[in-house]
């Protein structure tokens, strides 16, 4: 029957086509250079007729009068319908398909597709990161790449960042991975002494052209000694034969304080702290004395004679000021960029330039770029190409009071805690309570007006760069070239803080002004030959080896003076009393041996091995020397014959990866037995031991597995990659506590070992596909990383660090380990914890502390970008996620204290314990913070919670003027923006906000941007 | 490729290879703030800098510079805590662990390293120029003083005293490590037990008598060891040990040597005004400004908020440490209203004062910080900025309050009732304006035994108050805490009169027992 059916429909389908009257469609097909292409198929929509595309690429095909369109495919490139229109002569121009497994990723010294690369990489375009208001690039690698976490430390422009690639491999020696740009490789570490200056604030984000991160160990294995925690790879922007083209991009926008803290006002103050005195002293809160001992610190006149009436009266009348309002605000972001790019097949250049403001929420930390790139190569001959790149950039950055920490004139730490009876100016507008002045200070524990601090103290720090390299090619033959590259990252850093004579920590002083100069010198280069060779059709052989060299020293110079003759004297000279001096020196050296060879069969079987042989000066003398290695495999299951013509699966590919990598990420002298200074005393300098030596301390080993799955589905609307590894620390560097009695603390040395075991994901695709340009398209990319950490041995079968109990074996590197916090007891509103024994108690003991799990590092982490296009408009928005960790916040923790020596969250004073039978977290309030016979009442627990969330971290929207439009203007492209950074959070973090690394004590909170632009090109 | 192109490729590989043929080399960098440790003490200039830097440990805030001599007021009855920048507040409270610091031991432990590693450079030799014996006497003087002091504080913070020991509670006194420690082998061999605490009073009065010989007085002065300072360390060693008979050898040793430094009601305040009290056998000097420890943790900061005497509009530190009700009491000063608790709470101001000068030394801060209090201005500046004094660690009136203890004592070998009020009344006739001739006079020269004793220890109260003493004599008298009525009293049984030691050092040494309760 069903033979019948088709037979039948045939015969219909056959006749309709004689019935119908054809017509003649001709043509041109050519690909987006414009290059004529021969072959190319073209097929009438809906029917078995098709041509192929002579050499000149014309076609001509008959199709039916009432054909809707043609479909035009060539290899290699998208299929394309053209909708025919009436007209009979057609020009098509084929879109180049995009393969990701194509697309060329930089893997150490050498430039491959990622198709023949077995390693775990990760890339992220220019087109991800362009245009966000990010001072530095590592800031823009959040949540791009599955497994790598960045973390910004606080809201500071040009503030530091904290990157993991792959969890915490190391407890002593450092975690930041190995950054190099354009082959140059650079430190990260901010030598600033006033406020953080990240060094990878050098280059605008905007000048990158890729980033392409190296995540397991075989890949990573050719930079040796330095890649255990992952090599970061800058790639920036190059200039490209043809017409100079010009660039110029404008955006500007606003910095706003995500999250204002709901605060006590003067009467909640007031009535906490008058529980605070009367618990305290077993006294009803409202006890006159009580009340007139409050009423008295909180300088209403004539306090003691007041009699109760009068003085519940005179607290209700407490004015309240809010600090945070005076303290934080709008700032500004500017940003101005224009790069001109172009040359003929002998020489291409890029030149850019960029101006770049950016200010933090609150005074006077800002940050102000200007930098300057050129870019130049030469194809001196045939087989010599030379090239040369400069960037040279100066970083201007207002210091803040104080970059974190609880100091009082700190308006960060500070604003919030303000006992908010305090005016912040007098009557006549000038400021209250300022030294020299009746009263001198606040009231209060924050007893500096830091308004008036903050106008009043100066300083900057200025950091000037420059990183250049120069390149030399030579193709030896056609299968060999020799390469060299000199590269060199300078960086002087100067900073002045004045502490103003006016303000209350340079009053007594007659002003105090501190001076700091520091002077990098990072010298990097290498040498290689690299090699590339078929043989026969189906072998292909290539790969390198090479030696390299780095060096670095690193000085410093700094005063400090004091007693200046009137606030208006800042400059040293004018110091009576020169209060300090220092000098300071420390480098290393580092050099290597290295080689990597790969080999593919027919593409389809890959194998590469490395090998690197690396000194370290920073190791005893007798283990400066290891040798590190990489065998990796790959299988691209989709050349096989039963894939190739697979409509589901377009490419496939299996990698599996091995390999060994150093870390020396430790303290430059570290293995040396030294004596240092030892104070002064009486008028003389003093020597003592500082430092024991350890002749054998040598390298922390990562061990890596990997394995992944990159794969394109369904045209490749689907994309991804699943990535599964093990890396395991060996002779982990350690600071191997020794007893105290010693008159030392610690040796560092290699006992340990420790395991990060995790899964990354990366998935992207087309959720919408556009059927033609200008409809409807939604592009998704998603990540998603889980690691494991967890220590496996230390020193001596010890199952706990001695001194650090948040290194054991069997927990995560940084466990917390303390007491858990039982709540407060409803009948007397003291805190309570369990003990050993799981009873309650209010005075917790040491042996009382057990694992509660780990801390500071989330499990899960990842990103979710989203791109929409319709017509001319992008609307792109990107979520971060983290979930899965548990910390504690330093600024919170001052204001939910039980004391009310500050100011209390609304939210910790409306919980508070006040009648017997009331359960809450917040226990009663006492002056003396701890209860009689007790524990301090953050103690334990009391302070971590979790700390998961999802933040919408950017919103974008493009419109780009339309071609023809552009065209007619006598420009290349011109594209008009919006965007926004931080503009929601999902998260019930109570605090400022819940992005911050390490202690959250007085930083400079993250901050909400919003910023318009225009990019043109002509 | 042609084969001069390979010669010239070799040539060029070749070359490269004889560049970075010198790897090892290439490696080579050396620190410049430090020198190798193995010959740093080579040259008198090291040995000399060596002792300086033993010295300045002690001005560590954990050390002399706050702890030694704030933590005891708290801890004891002569301080309150106010609260204005929430330190000590624990401490004065008695919070199980907010005692002494484990910072008491590794800053003295390592500054004990440092003397043996020096003594034993001296002892090998090989020292250029070649020392002669005024050298050595110089250096083998101070050091065996700094060694005697660094383990008499470790052994009274950390142990029981002699003859006031809880012994259910007794875990001993502290490692006693006389040879330098110098590589990290030996480091991590060291695995001690705490020394009985007799041993360790044994080493300390030995090491003191070592120092006392080589010595002289005036020597070097009062900001380094000297013979007076070892006589009165060891007269107070010996009375802590209980060894009445030493600690008054060596109190009428000093007396003979110093007593002409005895302030008298005249000159008391404008001592505690100069930099040096006419007083001190040895301090801990605090000179520039780079030794300054600050505003948070000074001892002008913790114990008062004013800049300077009597200057109520002008507030520096917090003030963080006050006199305690019983401490106002004995110092003869009447607050307007009374002594009373509620009176306590409000701004103080001072009704009255008794014929003390000592009293002098308390009057009422600022505003600046919360309620105003009477606090102690024995550390104001005095070295000529903020937050900058010395620190006096013995005074000759020390000895002679020593004495009298040692003879007022029941069942003391050198018992003598007349000569412990003579030395009573020689203190008190210098510090009372109107004492020689007075009523009270005459009620002291008919006090009962235990009438003297009990006003010998008022009156060590007194006169070293805010001093550091307090709660080192309740201890080694074994004595309760009375605390009342700011805090709950503390029994001497209590486990909360010894500190904890440092848990890493217990966690790494099963030899290493931890204090009872920790």
């Amino acid at each position: 029957m069903r033979r019948v059916l088709t037979m039948f429909l045939c015969m219909v389908l056959a006749v309709s086509s004689v019935l119908a009257q054809n017509r003649t469609i001709t043509g041109k097909v050519a690909d987006e250079t414009g290059k004529l292409l021969e072959g190319a198929s073209v097929q009438a929509k809906g029917t078995k007729t098709a041509v192929l595309t002579k050499a000149d690429g014309s076609f001509s095909i008959q199709v039916a009068q009432n054909a809707k369109s043609i479909i035009v495919s060539y290899v290699g490139s998208e299929a394309m319908e053209i909708t025919l229109n009436g007209g009979s002569v057609y020009a098509v121009s084929l879109k180049k398909k995009v393969d990701p497994l194509e697309e060329v990723v930089v893997t150490g010294y050498q430039a491959r597709k990622k198709r023949d690369e077995a390693g775990a990489i990760s890339s992220i375009k220019a087109a991800q990161i362009e245009n966000l208001p990010n001072a530095s690039l590592d800031k823009a690698l959040q949540g791009k790449a599955a497994g790598v976490l960045v973390q910004s430390n606080n809201g500071l422009p040009g503030g530091a960042i904290n990157v993991r690639i792959r969890g915490q491999g190391s407890y002593l020696a450092g975690n930041d991975p190995l950054y190099i740009v354009d082959g140059v490789q650079i430190n990260t570490r901010s030598d600033g002494s006033f406020t953080q200056n990240n060094p990878l604030a050098f280059l605008n984000p905007d000048d990158i052209e890729t980033i392409d991160i190296l995540k397991d160990a075989a890949s990573a294995a050719i930079y040796g000694s330095n890649a255990s925690n992952g090599v970061v790879i800058i790639t920036t922007k190059k200039g490209k034969a043809g017409k100079t083209k010009f660039n110029a991009n404008v955006y500007m926008g606003s910095v706003q304080l995500m999250k204002k803290l709901q605060m006590s006002n003067s009467q909640e103050y007031f009535q906490m702290r008058s529980e605070a005195y009367g618990n305290a002293n077993n006294l009803p809160w409202d006890n006159l004395a009580v009340l007139q001992t409050v009423l008295n610190e909180l300088r209403v006149p004539n306090a003691a004679t007041l009699t109760q009436a009068q003085a519940l009266a005179a607290a209700a009348a407490l004015p309240t000021y809010d600090w945070q309002d005076a303290a934080f605000r709008t700032g500004s972001i500017q940003n101005y960029e224009l790069s001109a790019s172009g040359g003929n097949d002998k020489t291409t250049f890029r030149i850019a330039g960029n101006y770049s403001l950016q200010e933090a929420n609150i005074t006077k930390a800002d940050f102000k770029r200007a930098g300057l790139r050129f870019d130049i190569q030469n194809k001196a001959t045939d087989r010599l190409t030379l090239g040369a790149s400069v960037n040279l950039s100066t970083f201007n950055q207002n210091n803040p009071f104080a970059t974190s920490g609880s100091f009082l004139g700190s308006p960060a730490f500070s604003a919030s805690g303000l006992i908010p009876v305090n005016p912040i100016y007098n009557a006549d507008g000038t400021y209250y309570g300022v030294p020299g002045q009746t009263p001198a200070n606040l009231i209060g524990t924050l007893n500096q007006n830091i308004i008036q601090v903050n106008d009043f103290n100066s300083g900057y720090q200025r950091t000037n760069q420059m990183i250049g390299n120069v390149t030399l090619d030579y193709k030896i033959n056609s299968w060999l070239t020799f390469k060299t590259l000199v590269g060199m990252d300078y960086r002087l850093t100067q900073g002045k803080n004045v502490r103003d004579a006016r303000t209350a920590d340079g009053f007594n002083f007659k002003g105090n002004v501190s001076v700091q100069s520091n002077w990098n010198t990072n010298i990097n280069t290498y040498q290689t030959l690299n090699f590339n060779k078929t043989f026969g059709t189906k072998h292909r052989l290539d790969g390198l080896v090479g030696f390299e060299l780095r060096r670095e020293n690193n000085e410093s110079i700094s005063a400090n003076g004091q007693g200046f003759p009137t606030y208006q004297f800042t400059s040293l000279n004018n110091a009576a009393t020169p209060a300090s001096v220092g000098e300071f020196f420390s480098g290393f050296r580092r050099n290597g041996f290295f080689g990597k060879l790969n080999y593919g069969f027919d593409r389809k079987y890959l194998f590469a091995f490395t090998l690197r042989r690396d000194g370290s000066s920073r190791f005893g003398s007798d283990n400066q020397y290891g040798t590190f290695w990489g065998i990796s495999g790959a299988w691209n299951i989709d050349q096989e014959n039963f894939l190739k013509n697979s409509n589901v699966i377009n490419s496939l590919k299996l990698r599996a990866s091995y390999g060994s990598t150093g870390n020396d990420q430790i303290g430059n002298f570290d293995a040396l037995g030294l004596y240092g200074g030892g104070g002064i005393y009486n008028g003389g300098s003093g020597i003592s031991y500082s430092q024991l030596a350890n002749p054998n301390l040598k390298w922390e080993r990562n061990i890596t597995t990997n394995l992944g799955l990159d794969f394109g589905l369904f045209d490749n609307r689907v994309t991804g990659s699943l990535e599964v590894y093990n890396k395991e620390t060996k002779d982990l560097l350690i600071s191997q506590p020794i007893q105290i009695s010693t008159g030392f603390s610690s040796i560092t040395s290699n006992v340990g070992r420790l395991v990060n075991k995790g899964i990354e994901l990366t998935l992207g695709g087309d959720l919408i596909k556009a059927k033609k340009p200008g409809a409807f398209n939604w592009n998704v990319a998603f990540t998603f990383a889980y690691n494991k950490n967890e220590v496996k041995e230390l020193y001596g079968g010890l199952k706990i660090l001695p001194g650090d109990n948040s290194v054991q074996v069997g927990q995560p590197l940084g466990v917390l380990f303390t007491q858990q916090f039982a709540g407060v007891n409803p009948s007397t509103g003291r805190p309570m914890w369990y003990d050993t024994l799981g009873n309650l108690t209010y005075q917790v003991l040491a042996k009382d502390r057990k694992i509660i799990g780990p801390q500071n590092t989330p499990l899960y982490q990842g990103g979710l970008r989203n791109s929409l296009t319709y017509k001319n408009f992008t609307f792109d928005f990107f979520f971060q996620y983290e979930y899965g960790r548990y910390t504690s916040d330093g600024q919170a923790n001052f204001l939910i204290e039980n004391i009310a020596r500050i100011n209390v969250l609304k939210q910790a004073y409306d919980n508070r314990w006040t009648t017997p039978g009331q359960i809450t977290f917040f226990p009663r309030y006492n002056v003396n913070g701890t209860e009689a016979k007790a524990s301090g009442a953050q103690s334990g627990t009391r302070t971590f919670f979790k700390a998961d969330y999802v933040r919408l971290k950017n919103v974008a929207v493009y419109y780009d003027l339309s071609p023809s439009l552009v065209k007619k203007a006598g420009l290349s492209s011109f594209r008009f923006y919006v965007q926004g950074t931080n503009l929601w959070t999902a998260s019930d973090w109570f605090s400022y906000d819940i992005e911050f690394v390490g202690t959250a004590t007085g930083i400079v909170p993250q901050t909400k941007n919003y910023t318009v632009g225009v990019q043109v090109g002509f | 490729m042609n084969t001069k192109k390979i010669y010239q490729t070799g040539l060029a590989l070749a070359s490269l290879l004889v560049v970075f043929s010198s790897c090892k080399k290439q490696l080579e960098i050396s620190p410049r703030q430090s020198i190798e440790a193995t010959t740093a003490l080579t040259s008198k200039d090291a040995i000399d800098a060596s002792i300086t830097s033993i010295y300045a440990t002690y001005k560590s805030a954990r050390l002399y510079g706050r702890d030694l001599i704030a933590i005891p007021e708290v801890l004891a009855d002569n301080g309150f805590a106010t609260n204005k920048s929430g330190r000590l507040l624990s401490e004065a409270a008695n919070v199980q662990g907010a005692h002494f610091t484990g910072s008491v031991w590794s800053g003295s432990y390592a500054a004990i390293n440092q003397i043996n590693n020096t003594i034993a450079a001296i002892s090998v030799g090989g020292i250029t120029p070649t020392p002669v014996q005024a050298d050595l006497d110089r250096w083998l003087g101070q050091l065996y003083f700094l060694r005697g002091l660094y383990y008499f504080d470790l052994v009274r913070v950390y142990g029981y005293v002699p003859g006031a020991v809880v012994a259910s509670q007794d875990r001993g006194g502290v490692p006693l490590s006389i040879t330098g420690i110098a590589t990290s082998a030996d480091a991590l061999a060291w695995k001690p037990s705490r020394a009985p605490i007799a041993d360790v009073y044994t080493q300390i009065v030995k090491d003191l008598i070592a120092s006392e010989s080589r010595l002289t007085f005036p020597g070097l002065g009062v900001n380094v060891a000297n013979k007076a300072a070892a006589q009165a360390l060891l007269s107070r060693v010996c009375l802590y040990n209980k060894d009445y008979t030493e600690s008054k050898k060596w109190s009428d040793a000093v007396i003979t040597l110093a007593s002409s430094k005895l302030a008298t009601t005249a000159n008391y305040v404008a001592q505690w005004r100069a930099e040096t009290h006419t007083e001190t056998l040895f301090q801990i000097r605090f000179a520039t400004p780079a030794e300054n420890i600050g505003v948070n943790e000074s001892l002008q900061t913790s114990f008062t908020t004013l800049v300077t005497p009597g200057n109520q509009a002008s507030t520096g530190g917090f003030g963080d440490v006050v006199p305690t009700i019983t401490m106002l009491n004995d110092l003869g000063i009447t607050l307007t209203g009374g002594n009373t608790t509620t009176v306590f709470a409000l701004n103080h101001t001072v009704a009255s004062r008794s014929t003390d000068v000592r009293n002098l030394m308390f009057e009422p801060g600022t505003a600046g910080r919360g309620n105003i209090k009477v606090e102690c201005t024995k550390y104001i500046g005095k070295n000529g900025t903020i937050n900058l004094d010395n620190v006096p660690v013995l005074r000759i009136s020390e000895a002679i309050l020593n004495r009298a203890e040692a003879q007022a004592t029941a069942g003391s070998s050198v018992f003598n009732l007349a000569s412990a009020l003579s030395d009573l009344k020689a203190i008190k006739a210098r510090r009372y304006t109107d004492y020689t001739g007075s009523a009270q006079e005459t009620a002291d020269n008919a006090m009962t035994q235990a009438q003297l004793l009990e006003e010998i220890l008022r009156q060590r109260r007194i006169e070293f108050a805010f001093e550091g003493h307090r709660f080192f004599d309740m201890k080694r008298l074994g004595r309760d805490l009375v605390k009342g009525p700011h805090y709950n009293n503390v029994a001497f049984t209590d486990i909360r009169i010894l500190p904890a030691l440092p848990q890493s050092d217990i966690d790494g040494n099963s030899n290493l027992k931890q204090n009872a309760g920790y």
